[in-house]
């Protein structure tokens, strides 16, 4: 646009001292001319560039680390007329390492709709946070910018960490909680599993074992008891090398789901790597894993670091206390048992 | 596919209506630009078929096209040559007509007639067909342009050279043709940016070609094309850019400069340079400032210029450096007087001196205009010092200077005589005097014995005893004796081509302005032995304690006569100007002072440039031809010069300095943290160019940025020697002028 502003001065110059010192009359339209058509590029380049509403699109399937991954830039043709030339740049930012990538965004549509792909970088997992901006639609002479009526696009790319099998699930986690001792059960109610006692005062009557009282001459109460079931967390560390934290990833997604699949609600909790503050957010359901990992790769990861097994996670809701693990990059590495 | 094929259509007639608009204004406006007559119909049928049919081939799928059209271009290039005869009038009547279309403008070009006998109708056929020819020819080229790469600069290049030869006689074309070729451009121009290819561009061209033609429309019934004459505010703004530029060049030394660089041709306004070619035309003025001058002396003045000695070839030029060796030195001084050869009348007379202020606004020869007669001597001057006896010559970026001058010097009934060493040095300048400012071209002084002889019937010594005033006498009467022969006409036109600038004055024209006056007198004078040399500069009309504006205008040339024992003294050989003199009543200044002279306010044009720089006979003749180049322009002062080196020098030199101190300020002082941060930019900008970051300058920077405690005091000094490693591995990897580039462009060390 610089060379072409240049230009323009100069034929405009050029125009200016051709109508002062050559005194024909060409040269009064040809400074007319010169005037005129800037302004007639705009009159056609106005209406368009305040109809033209550029959409940026994130991947339609979620990205995994190391796969192929487009941001796509959406240009619709308003009227159906050309798009000389629209500019501005693309910011993609990963929060996770810090890194930035900028690119220049330089394209034209040809009066249909156009859809410009733009390569993500997915090497590592990482929430990528996309921003086109400073759009700017040139005129048809493309001596002027004009800024459109969204100059700024934003969109996020989560980049998750590779599906890999999921080894045999840690025993502190329990095997779907049978391992893990019954309680009473608050309220009474009917169980599968019960206790005998001794009626202590305050007990319904409805819960006294009649026949064996009969036969021990002393009331004995039975006991609904229904299994324990204290909290699982996975805890992990948010700092270390790019490549490890990926490997870490991959265990912890893979650990994650297994435990869905059997119906295990639990926790995915870390320390902010700085602050120490500690971040604890409960998985029900995949989503539930997504927006965890969105949470994860959100934030900068230092190579160094606080380590969750340095702070002792609570959770109110937990029978007991939690059953924790921390999932390290070494997870099911070692004779395929678990660490 | 409804919709494709429509686009398809509205893209193939906007290609036509572009190919038709571009061939028939573009032959239309050269036809009209020279009064070319054609068959409107034949040639508009044939344009037809053409704008039809090129689209078309352009069209054609790939390979056909571009290469089947581009390659009919041979096989009518050899129908050309088989035809050649039946074109050949056509050609003949193209020629002639351009050609005398410029004989117009420009008398020198002679004119042509074609030598067929052909019936006006027999022209027009051939016309017609060569037009036709060419436009196939030129159209498959167009087509290209136009159809196929979609190119307006292509257009462009194509179509414009059948406009240019009418732009250079100022002789416009047809306003329907230049409307047609406009709107071609225009709409190329507004669609050049849009893809080549594609719906939009066809929708786009409906919409752009119909508004530039509505522009185009407009013009021509708004704008005053028919009779059109520039306004005057554009005449006005025309002459303030003249104005601006001159003062700019001038103020900043580009005349002297252009001066010696291209010659003293390459000086164009008017007023006083060293080399005076009297070939030239008169010029025109446009009543621009060029100097502007403050004394406390009120009357008519001189401002001297440059001094010419030698007359060869119609044409004035200063004595060679080399004649002046022995005599005058530095700064122009005479020996051991220190006074200059101008400095010497001012020494005969005690009377009141004045200060007199000039200021160079756009007068060029790269000379200080300085009045008779100057008191202020070589080693008193400020920016400028004397040339020669010649003029006195300002340096470069000065142009404002205070002499002091004494006007009743002038007055020779006063004239006390000089005394000890300027007596002294006059006794040796008067010598060099006589050996050269009497010189004449050979033969010349038979020619003009008829006029002298005339001159000297009417003095009479009877009553004069001094010979000063004999010889002003003398000069004045020659000065009568031109007033009687010519007249005075600012119009006069150049010297016929093989005559003498002087003796076709006196001898044929009798007619003149300043310029043919002032050299017959010179020459005149030599002839009756009186040294004489011929001066340019301005008048002025001068008021105490007022600023006064000199116009353009007033650049004048008169001559100067020596007289024994005072030096060189003015004499007006223009009739109906006035020599220098105080005003009636020097205590009561003129309320509204006239800068322009007598007698008209049209004064004859001044000392124009040369293009020759031909040494005279006699003197030259034992002296080096080159030196006569040098003698014109004013040296540059070696300090300019050496401030000018050390200027550039500084400039190379200090951002990289600058940028480095700041660099080692921040690796030495930052918190370690920071600076490591700073050492990692450094050292990836030092990586692109080929010699990988250090581990160390890496792990300090991930420390320093991600780290919980970053690199301490003790990381500082292997950061640092790390880098100068790295800065170390570059320059030993890199060649010369980069590292030169890397230092010195981009300020990496």
């Amino acid at each position: 646009m610089v060379r072409r502003r240049i230009l323009y001065a100069l034929a405009l110059l050029g125009a200016v001292l051709l109508f002062l010192y050559w005194e024909v009359w060409i040269s009064l339209f040809l400074l007319a001319l010169v005037v005129a058509l800037p302004l007639l590029s705009l009159a056609f380049s106005i209406p368009l560039a305040r109809r033209l509403s550029p959409t940026l699109n994130p991947p339609e399937s979620t990205p995994i680390r190391g796969g192929k991954a487009f941001l796509t830039l959406h240009v619709p043709a308003p009227g159906g007329l050309p798009v000389v030339r629209l500019t501005g740049r693309l910011v993609v930012r990963s929060p996770m390492t810090g890194a930035r990538w900028v690119k220049r965004i330089r394209l034209s549509c040809d009066g249909s709709p156009a859809q410009f792909p733009f390569p993500l970088a997915t090497e590592h997992c990482t929430l990528l946070l996309c921003r086109a901006e400073r759009l700017r639609a040139l005129d048809l002479l493309g001596i002027f910018a004009l800024p459109l009526p969204t100059p700024v696009l934003e969109t996020e790319v989560l980049v998750r960490p590779q599906s890999i099998e999921a080894g045999p699930i840690p025993p502190v986690l329990g095997q779907g909680g049978a391992s893990l001792g019954l309680k009473p059960k608050l309220g009474g109610g009917c169980a599968e599993d019960y206790d005998l006692r001794d009626y202590r005062p305050g007990d319904p009557m409805r819960t006294v074992h009649w026949k064996l009282s009969a036969k021990r001459d002393e009331l004995v109460v039975r006991e609904m008891l229904v299994p324990r079931r204290p909290a699982l967390v996975l805890t992990a560390d948010h700092f270390g090398l790019p490549g490890q934290v990926d490997q870490m990833l991959d265990k912890l997604q893979a650990l994650s789901l297994a435990l869905l699949e059997r119906r295990e609600r639990h926790w995915i909790g870390w320390l902010h790597p700085v602050s120490g503050v500690p971040v604890l957010l409960p998985v029900e359901h995949p989503e539930g894993l997504t927006a965890c990992l969105t949470r994860f790769l959100g934030e900068s990861c230092p190579p160094t670091g606080r380590s969750a097994l340095d702070f002792a996670l609570s959770i109110p809701e937990s029978d007991g206390p939690p059953r924790t693990f921390h999932v390290t990059a070494q997870l099911w590495q070692k004779e395929g048992k678990a660490v | 596919m409804k919709r494709l094929t429509s686009n398809t259509l509205i893209g193939y007639l906007m290609d036509v209506g572009l190919m038709l608009a571009l061939l028939w204004g573009g032959l239309s406006a050269f036809a009209t630009t020279f009064d070319l007559s054609c068959d409107a119909t034949r040639l508009g049928v044939g344009l037809l078929v053409l704008g039809l049919v090129l689209p078309v081939l352009y069209r054609l799928p790939s390979p056909w096209s571009p290469l089947l059209p581009l390659a009919l271009l041979l096989p009518l290039a050899l129908l050309a040559w088989k035809i050649w005869d039946a074109l050949l009038p056509a050609w003949a009547a193209v020629q002639c007509a351009v050609v005398n279309a410029y004989a117009q403008v420009f008398p020198q070009i002679p004119t042509l007639y074609a030598t067929m006998e052909l019936s006006r109708r027999e022209w027009v056929d051939a016309l017609t067909l060569g037009a036709l020819f060419f436009a196939a020819l030129w159209g498959l080229m167009l087509g290209w342009a136009v159809c196929s790469a979609r190119s307006f600069w292509a257009t462009l290049l194509l179509t414009l050279p059948l406009l240019l030869p009418g732009v250079g006689i100022a002789q416009p074309p047809a306003l329907l043709p230049l409307l047609l070729l406009l709107w071609g451009w225009s709409v190329l121009l507004l669609l050049h940016l849009a893809p080549r290819t594609g719906p939009g561009r066809a929708r786009l061209a409906l919409r752009v070609m119909p508004a530039v033609a509505v522009v185009l429309a407009l013009c021509a019934a708004l704008l005053p094309w028919r009779d059109y004459q520039i306004p005057p505010w554009a005449v006005d703004t025309r002459q303030e850019l003249a104005n601006s530029a001159t003062s700019f060049s001038l103020r900043m030394g580009l005349d002297t400069l252009a001066e010696q660089m291209f010659g003293p041709s390459s000086l164009t306004a008017a007023g006083s340079s060293a080399y005076v070619n009297l070939n030239q035309g008169a010029q025109c003025y446009d009543g621009h400032t060029v100097l502007q001058v403050e004394s406390e002396w009120s009357g008519h003045i001189y401002l001297r210029g440059h001094s010419a000695a030698l007359y060869e070839n119609n044409q004035w030029e200063p004595l060679p450096e080399s004649t002046y060796e022995g005599l005058i030195g530095e700064g122009g001084r005479l020996a051991e007087s220190g006074l200059s050869a101008l400095d010497l009348p001012a020494q005969t007379s005690d009377s009141t001196y004045y200060a007199f202020t000039v200021e160079n606004r756009a007068a060029p020869g790269g000379c200080v205009y300085f009045p008779y007669q100057i008191l202020t001597t070589p080693s008193e001057l400020r920016g400028a010092a004397f040339v020669g006896d010649s003029y006195l010559g300002r340096e470069r970026l000065v142009n404002r200077h205070t002499v002091y001058f004494r006007p009743d010097a002038l007055d020779l009934e006063h004239m006390e005589g000089l005394t000890g060493d300027a007596a002294q040095a006059e006794e040796e300048y008067a010598s060099f005097v006589y050996d050269y400012y009497l010189q004449l071209p050979s033969g010349m002084g038979q020619e003009l014995r008829r006029h002298t002889a005339a001159i000297e019937r009417r003095l009479s010594y009877s009553t004069l005893r001094e010979l000063a005033q004999i010889r002003v006498m003398q000069a004045q009467t020659v000065a009568e004796y031109l007033a009687g022969l010519a007249t005075y006409d600012a119009s006069a036109p150049a010297v016929p081509d093989g005559e003498d600038y002087v003796l076709y004055f006196l001898n044929e024209s009798q007619s003149g302005y300043c310029m043919h006056f002032a050299s017959a007198g010179t020459l005149l004078l030599r002839a009756m032995g009186i040294p004489a040399r011929y001066v340019s500069g301005y008048t002025a009309d001068v008021v105490a304690g007022r600023t006064v504006n000199v116009p353009d205008q007033n650049a004048h040339s008169w001559v100067e006569i020596y007289l024994d024992g005072y030096g060189w003294y003015p004499i007006e050989m223009t009739p109906g100007y006035s020599p220098q003199r105080p005003s009636d009543d020097p205590a009561t200044p003129t309320p509204t002072p006239t800068p322009t002279p007598t007698p008209t306010a049209t004064a004859a044009p001044s000392a124009a440039p040369s293009a020759s720089t031909a040494p005279s006979e006699a003197p030259v003749s034992t002296t080096e031809p080159d030196s006569v180049e040098n003698s014109g322009g004013n040296p540059p002062a070696p300090l300019l010069w050496v401030l000018g080196i050390l200027s550039a020098l500084v400039l190379v030199l200090l951002p990289s300095r600058l940028v480095c101190a700041l660099r080692r300020r921040r690796l030495h002082t930052l918190p370690p943290g920071r600076a490591a941060v700073a050492a990692y930019r450094y050292s990836c900008r030092l990586a692109r160019w080929g010699v990988p970051t250090p581990e160390v300058v890496l792990e300090c920077a991930r420390r320093a940025a991600f780290g919980r405690e970053g690199p301490g005091e003790e990381d500082r000094a292997a950061l640092l020697a790390a880098l100068e490693g790295q800065l170390t591995e570059l320059r030993a990897a890199l060649p010369a002028w980069k590292r030169l580039l890397l230092r010195y462009g981009l300020f990496l060390w």
